[in-house]
């Protein structure tokens, strides 16, 4: 018979849960094509190439190629139309659709720059047609979007269920 | 012939790949990776926390210096969430914990609990710091008033002597421990009406051997029986050099070696 002693030891640790992991964002912005001479409404859907980001962008601890994976979006999107007020008997664009391309640079939570281009169908000038007219074009643009799937109520819109990485 | 089957089961073969790609992965979390604040845990999925003994220090010490763990549980907050684990029996020295879900971009505080058993060296550090104590020697004295009268007085006597002997190793005790005083108390109450209990407790020994005294008992009354035979002026020899400014055992001065305890028993009751 041995008498013992019952003995506990407590250990605090603590941890951080990560935040939500995004497969893509859903943005809506202006962009600004210099040759056009226009400043268009778009929307883009952001995709996040390397795997699912945080909601809000990390900062370095983990690596400074994890900080660009955080940031950097491929985009993909369509313009809606002219909103600088333009004369829409100017305009160089087709039925006002072009789609948008490029690489999308998260600021923030909310906020995005993105570069890249605007391929359109050219239109008739002032009512005439000419050799251009009908043909596809590519012009550059560049400008701020707003993630929409970043706002509360849509935050889990193409987000990872269980924050488990894939 | 073969061409078109290969190509079949190899595009098979890729979709059940791409498939199981898919498929979460329920890796357990590292503990040292917890500890070191290098991973962040998932959300709204359960979190399973694994680790070995030999990862978990309290203070500067492994834990495994301190106690010898059995049952390992958890209590956590988070996000208006509190919930624990209850202790499970672990096997050899891995360990895991399953907590959560929690929800994302909060923070978690966890708590691990380690029950278990002291470990030999920290009760023989406290038995150092217990046999000098005057309050354990006047518990003994106390003892040896009540020999030869009503059981129930010895054994009001023993609970008086059990308090002591618990309050001072509470004392004794690292301070990262918490030790389960009824626990103890009641496992030293056991001793009591044990039949053939042997007294064979080293220190007492050498103790005993220091100032010319044998104590080999078998019951709880021969241990009366050998108490009352010690007189007053032996029980002052065997306390006299343990006053608190001398806590260290004389064993050096003596000569006599410390056999050490194989079993750490406190009182020697076995």
């Amino acid at each position: 018979m041995k008498a013992s002693v019952d003995v506990s030891a407590s250990v605090i640790e603590s941890a951080l849960v990560q935040d939500l992991q995004k497969y893509a964002g859903f943005d809506a912005g202006v962009l600004y094509a210099p040759r056009l001479d226009e400043m268009r409404s778009f929307l883009t859907l952001n995709i996040y190439p390397m795997g699912p980001v945080s909601l809000t962008p990390e900062g370095t601890e983990v690596g400074k190629w994890h900080w660009l994976w955080e940031r950097l979006s491929l985009t993909f999107g369509y313009s809606v139309g002219d909103i600088s007020g333009g004369d829409d008997s100017k305009t160089k664009i087709r039925g006002e659709n072009a789609f948008v391309y490029g690489l999308g640079v998260r600021l923030n939570k909310y906020f995005r720059v993105t570069m890249g281009g605007l391929v359109y169908r050219t239109d008739k000038i002032d009512g005439v047609a000419g050799n251009l007219t009908n043909k596809l074009r590519h012009e550059l643009m560049v400008g701020p979007s707003v993630d929409l799937t970043a706002l509360p109520g849509l935050k889990t819109i193409f987000a990872s269920a269980t924050g488990e990485k894939r | 012939m073969n061409r078109v089957p290969n190509l079949t089961i190899r595009v098979l073969l890729l979709m059940a790949l791409s498939a199981g790609m898919g498929l979460p992965l329920r890796a357990a979390i590292p503990y040292s990776e917890l500890k070191a604040k290098k991973i962040k845990l998932p959300y709204n999925t359960k979190v399973v926390i694994a680790g070995s003994l030999a990862e978990v220090t309290i203070g500067d010490s492994k834990i495994s210096e301190l106690m010898q763990v059995q049952r390992v549980g958890a209590s956590y907050k988070s996000d208006g969430l509190e919930a624990s684990v209850p202790p499970a029996n672990i096997s050899d020295t891995t360990w895991s914990v399953t907590i959560g879900p929690f929800t994302e971009n909060s923070s978690v505080l966890i708590v691990f609990l380690f029950e278990g058993k002291l470990t030999e060296a920290q009760a023989m550090g406290i038995l150092d710091s217990l046999l000098p104590s005057p309050e354990f020697a006047t518990a003994v004295q106390e003892m040896k008033t009540v020999v030869g009268q009503p059981s129930a007085a010895q054994l009001a006597k023993f609970d008086v002597f059990v308090d002591a002997f618990v309050r001072l190793a509470l004392e004794s005790v690292p301070s990262e421990l918490t030790v389960d005083a009824q626990s103890l108390r009641e496992s030293l109450r056991r001793f009591y009406p044990a039949l053939n209990v042997k007294l064979s407790l080293d220190k007492w020994v050498e103790v005993a051997n220091t100032v010319k005294l044998q104590i080999d008992v078998t019951s709880p009354s021969e241990i009366f029986q050998k108490a009352k035979d010690l007189t007053g002026e032996q029980i002052n020899a065997l306390f006299r050099r343990n006053q608190p400014s001398e806590r260290q055992w004389p064993t050096r001065e003596t000569g006599l070696s410390r056999t050490g305890s194989s079993s750490w028993s406190l009182c020697g009751y076995r």
